[in-house]
């Protein structure tokens, strides 16, 4: 595979200046913040390369296994920063969303589709288990955001049906498929128009990396698939740990906002 | 039966009802009247135990309890004041009452709510329509129409006849006085018109 060396990378970073100019020119306030990510970015990618290393030429199973707790205690920060919703309604059934999910259905990738002897080989348990990780945060952000606001609004209509007779589970379950179908909605439609709209990340970083093109679609498809089933079983989990920090023993609705 | 026994709701500390007791007996229906604030709405949502309170209501002798009272609602229905529904179609709304698995047993059929529907002069062509479409009278008497298919012990409506004109809100009354008498159910309702509470077997006026 091609290396990138630091002056390709510099004359590659120089074309962030086309959208700086551009908002520079148009007065768009986004200069500041794109600066500051970048520069984010640059720090935060040397540093995870620089330990990636390391965790690489350890190769210490433990060493991952607590590389990916703290990667989802970080997820979980992540979520409960991104959500408006008190951390203690939020942050167990977050980590144990995502670390449930992450890790069964990444053991079942790891081991059935990839056939590993080793579930914990540092070189694909952490990109597999980042990659599960930073899907099942944007769905879980975006289902509870939405299944949380909507029962809010809708809470007429909630209590509408724990009056004739519905559980808390029944009454809350049109809130929850809006919720789901919301956050759903855009993984399935770009799992539609994949291959033919973009070439999806996965398969250009492997084929760049020097892997033939049907190893690289065979890759991909797995991780749509391994992504989106990561994501429905993260959120199940989470609904099911929320719903007592929601709801009291008499199914009314607690308040969880900030 | 209904049985309210000694009643305090209070929100952040001020009080709204102040020692009310109350019984429903079977096939009896008692509206509670009053100005806005005096609590009339409040005693139905402790009934239903959507607020807490401090004092014992009872349904069929059964007193409610945190462990009770999902049991407890599944003898009771419910029509609130008019809301917006957030279902697409009246389909779906009269579904997700009449599928919930308290009701399962009910024997839903789309002939048998027609039926209702023509007690409550409601057009069969309703079914199929966006509920956004529908007049708040029209919305109120879909949701009274469900009560007539569901086997309840006890009903409790708020407002009932707050989007109805006279004609109608005389209709929708002897309605519910004929379930009750024909069920055995006992009625609590809240309302404003004396029409309504002209036809109901009891009267209370609370005061702030």
């Amino acid at each position: 595979m091609k290396d990138i060396g630091v002056i390709g990378l510099l004359l590659g970073l120089l074309l962030m200046v086309v959208p700086l100019l551009i908002f520079a020119k148009l007065r768009i306030p986004l200069v500041h913040s794109t600066l500051n990510g970048l520069i984010r970015m640059i720090v935060q990618l040397y540093l995870v390369g620089l330990y990636l290393k390391y965790l690489f030429e350890m190769d210490c199973w433990y060493i991952n296994v607590v590389w990916g707790l703290l990667m989802t205690l970080v997820a979980m920060g992540t979520a409960l920063q991104r959500t408006k919703l008190r951390p203690q309604t939020l942050a167990i059934p977050f980590f144990a969303g995502f670390l449930i999910a992450g890790m069964l259905v990444g053991a079942y990738f790891l081991r059935f589709v990839l056939e590993l002897p080793n579930l914990f080989t540092a070189q694909y348990f952490i990109p597999i288990f980042g990659l599960l990780l930073g899907n099942m945060l944007g769905v879980n952000i975006l289902a509870l955001d939405t299944f949380l606001g909507t029962l809010q609004r809708e809470r007429n209509a909630y209590y509408y049906l724990l009056g004739n007779g519905a559980t808390t589970w029944e009454a809350s379950l049109p809130p929850l498929r809006a919720a789901v179908q919301k956050a759903f909605n855009p993984c399935i439609a770009n799992m539609a128009v994949m291959g033919l709209v973009s070439m999806p990340g996965t398969m250009i970083g492997q084929i760049l990396g020097g892997s033939q093109p049907d190893t690289a679609i065979r890759y991909q498809m797995m991780i749509v698939i391994i992504t989106f089933v990561a994501s429905i079983l993260s959120l199940m989990i989470t609904l099911l740990m929320v719903r007592p920090k929601v709801f009291d023993k008499r199914g009314r609705i607690k308040e969880f906002r900030l | 039966m209904l049985e309210i026994d000694n009643l305090f709701v209070s929100y952040d500390g001020e009080p709204v009802v102040r020692d009310f007791s109350l019984t429903v007996g079977d096939g009896q229906v008692v509206c509670l009247c009053g100005e806005s604030g005096c609590g009339k709405t409040s005693i139905l949502k402790a009934v239903l135990g959507f607020v807490d309170y401090e004092g014992r209501v009872r349904v069929d002798g059964k007193e409610m309890t945190d462990r009770n009272t999902h049991e407890l609602r599944k003898q009771m229905a419910y029509v609130p004041q008019e809301f917006i529904m957030p279902h697409e179609t009246v389909k779906e709304m009269v579904e997700s009452v009449v599928e919930l698995a308290a009701n399962a047993g009910a024997g839903f059929s789309q002939e048998k709510l027609m039926v209702e529907w023509g007690k409550l002069k409601l057009d069969e062509s309703l079914y199929e329509r966006k509920t956004s479409e529908l007049s708040g009278g029209q919305r109120q008497r879909i949701m009274i129409s469900l009560v007539g298919l569901l086997p309840k012990r006890l009903l409790l409506i708020d407002e009932p006849t707050s989007a109805l004109d006279a004609a109608s809100t005389r209709l929708v009354s002897q309605y519910i006085r004929t379930l009750a008498r024909e069920r055995q159910m006992s009625v609590l309702a809240v309302t404003h018109s004396d029409v309504f509470a002209g036809e109901c077997d009891f009267k209370i006026q609370l005061q702030k």
